[in-house]
């Protein structure tokens, strides 16, 4: 068998695993994907909003954060870190409008060191980071904390959709958030949330200290928190109908950029927790393994796909080369033929499944707060949008190997 | 962990590895149909070219007519290049047996026989037909080599396409470790490929060479 047949076989045996596994923790789990546990104790609520130009944003988050249910909201610190435009004055502003709601300004020092100082402030229980560009449902705070009655909870996060769906490219990014969210709460069933997203999710404030707060080397903090928070034996949960709406990138540039920084601070989080592959625990033995497969696994993809590119290229530049040198026809209808392959048999089938199982998850979100997805946009994200992704991979494999840790 | 999520890896894992599993012999069985759809008409072709050979043999017995065992020569050359082109795209999208690649050497060895009864059809009537002998590398790896010879392949059918049955088309791979092959190659000098062989006498092997084809 030719090696990149061998390759495509173990892409579709890995793909089918995974699918397997979602669709059997689905099915033993589907009872309890809606399940908000009651409120018995309202645990005192501080909420750290870090942001950095986030002037258009900033007002609508603070109104999206007071216009909470929750009993319990004691706190709401906004930390300038160091914006260049009038993200502190706006906050400021809102002072007067809103009690407990601090406001603190200083040098440019990075997400992770700003929810580090604001920690200093934090009197409360629990602790919520929502990023300057998302906007809490008035319900989401309630519908989380009933979690931290277990106290082995370290963190819940919140099911986060894009809150401009009106270009393509947010559309499409709407069908991602839709299906990753799906899939974490999948996750959650195994212990094995990966990321508890800085859109909206609260730690306990115990948890938070017992890792000595936010890593300020990592790009991509919250990532890293998760992680560490899993290898320190804490759970991570997820309420699957508590909603954070985020701003998403509207043009290509800035979403790649973003993937890249995403694919990076992963890539630091894997060098971090290297020792722990396979072993003690869920991270161990799963999180940290099925992490670091997805980035290989995309990696090598988009290696295999360069290669047969370029070999085709070549293959067509000398054929067209060497027909007009010699007057033979460059195509003739000959080669019009479908002979189909079993790998060709084994991807239509594998992407008829993934194809259902997207459509499903749709189909199970677009009564919630997410308007509906045409099935065009659905097929453009599976065969296009997701192809483009491990290209950011490989950007932050190179960016990674030059020391270029860089935020945007 | 909830105790009914525990197992859910291993669970996921074994489905998984049943369905994949199911999925490959499918697809072993697909490609073993289409070996034997090759290896039924290959037989159907040992048959067609034992009878070619006894009528052949016949002429010099009787008084058979040339002109009809010129042109049943010729058809059969013509059914053989067809189902060359079936097993060729089979060749090309099998991926787990390798039955076939046999099958490849077959119909070479066939078409290498045909040549030879050609000839010797040749010692007993004129000759009212071209022979092109085109000699290339069967699974080449070289892309260059491979463009090469697509360009040749084009040309050939091309010709062969605008002349009919006035062309007699034997393409043989050259590369197949067959004695019988060797010898011809060994017979005509042919020492690179690819080439195409015109009469038994002029030999083409360059791309600059191709378009001298067009003046037979």
């Amino acid at each position: 068998m030719h090696g990149v047949a061998i390759l495509y076989f173990a892409y579709m045996f890995i793909s089918l695993y995974f699918l397997i596994l979602a669709l059997l923790l689905y099915f033993k789990n589907k009872d309890n994907l809606n399940f908000i546990p009651p409120i018995t104790k309202n645990y005192s609520l501080c909420i750290l909003v870090p942001a950095f130009n986030e002037g258009e944003t900033i007002a609508d988050t603070i109104h999206a954060i007071y216009s909470s249910n929750y009993k319990n909201l004691s706190q709401v610190i906004v930390i300038d870190d160091g914006s260049k435009d009038d993200t502190f004055y706006i906050a400021k502003k809102l002072k007067s409008k809103y009690r407990g709601l601090q406001v603190i300004k200083k040098s440019n020092s990075g997400k992770a060191d700003s929810l580090n100082y604001a920690l200093k402030f934090v009197k409360t229980e629990l602790v919520g980071v929502i990023d300057a560009d998302s906007f809490p449902e008035k319900q989401a705070f309630s519908r989380l904390v009933g979690y931290f009655d277990d106290n082995s909870v370290g963190v819940v996060t919140a099911t986060c959709v894009p809150r401009n769906q009106n270009t393509f490219l947010e559309k499409l990014q709407a069908i991602e958030y839709k299906v990753i969210a799906f899939s974490r709460k999948l996750l959650e069933f195994i212990d094995s949330i990966y990321v508890a997203p800085g859109s909206l999710s609260i730690y306990r404030v115990k948890a938070i200290k017992d890792i000595g707060g936010f890593d300020t080397k990592n790009i991509t903090e919250d990532i890293e928190a998760t992680w560490h928070i899993l290898k320190n034996n804490w759970k991570v949960k997820m309420c699957f109908n508590a909603y954070v709406t985020t701003k998403v990138p509207n043009k290509l540039k800035p979403w790649f950029k973003q993937r890249r920084r995403w694919a990076l601070g992963g890539l630091q989080c894997i060098k971090k927790y290297k020792k722990q592959f396979l072993r003690e625990n869920i991270f161990g033995y799963f999180v940290v393994p099925f992490f670091t497969l997805g980035l290989f696994l995309g990696v090598i993809g988009v290696g295999v796909l360069v290669y047969l590119f370029i070999r085709k290229g070549i293959s067509y530049f000398l054929l067209t080369r060497y027909s007009l040198e010699t007057s033979v026809p460059l195509i003739t209808m000959h080669e019009f033929y479908i002979t189909p392959s079993v790998i060709n048999y084994f991807g239509l089938i594998l992407f008829a499944l993934f194809l259902v199982f997207n459509l499903f998850v749709l189909g199970l979100m677009k009564d919630k707060i997410l308007g509906k997805q045409s099935f065009f946009n659905l097929i453009f994200y599976m065969t296009i949008y997701l192809l483009i992704y491990p290209w950011a991979l490989v950007m932050a494999l190179w960016h990674y190997s030059k020391g270029k840790m860089v935020w945007r | 962990m909830e105790r009914k999520n525990k197992h859910l890896f291993w669970e996921a894992l074994i489905i998984a590895i049943f369905i994949f599993g199911s999925g490959l012999f499918f697809g072993y069985f697909i490609e073993l149909n289409r070996t034997s759809i090759i290896l039924e008409a290959a037989q159907q072709t040992e048959l067609d070219l034992l009878d070619v050979k006894i009528q052949d043999n016949l002429l010099s017995l009787s008084s058979l007519d040339c002109k009809i065992i010129t042109e049943e020569l010729i058809d059969f050359a013509n059914r053989i290049y067809d189902e060359a082109k079936t097993l060729e795209r089979y060749e090309d999208s099998n991926q787990l047996s390798s039955g076939i690649i046999m099958q490849h050497k077959k119909y070479d060895l066939l078409r290498a026989n045909l040549f030879v009864n050609s000839l010797k059809l040749l010692e007993k009537c004129d000759r009212h037909f071209l022979t092109i002998v085109y000699f290339y590398e069967y699974n080449t790896k070289s892309l260059n080599k491979k463009a090469e010879q697509d360009t040749f392949s084009k040309k050939i059918v091309e010709f062969k396409e605008t002349r009919g049955n006035s062309v007699l088309l034997i393409p043989i791979a050259g590369n197949i470790n067959s004695s019988a092959v060797d010898y011809v190659l060994k017979i005509y000098n042919i020492t690179s490929f690819p080439t195409i062989l015109i009469n038994e006498k002029d030999k083409i092997s360059s791309l600059e060479d191709l378009k001298k084809l067009e003046r037979y």
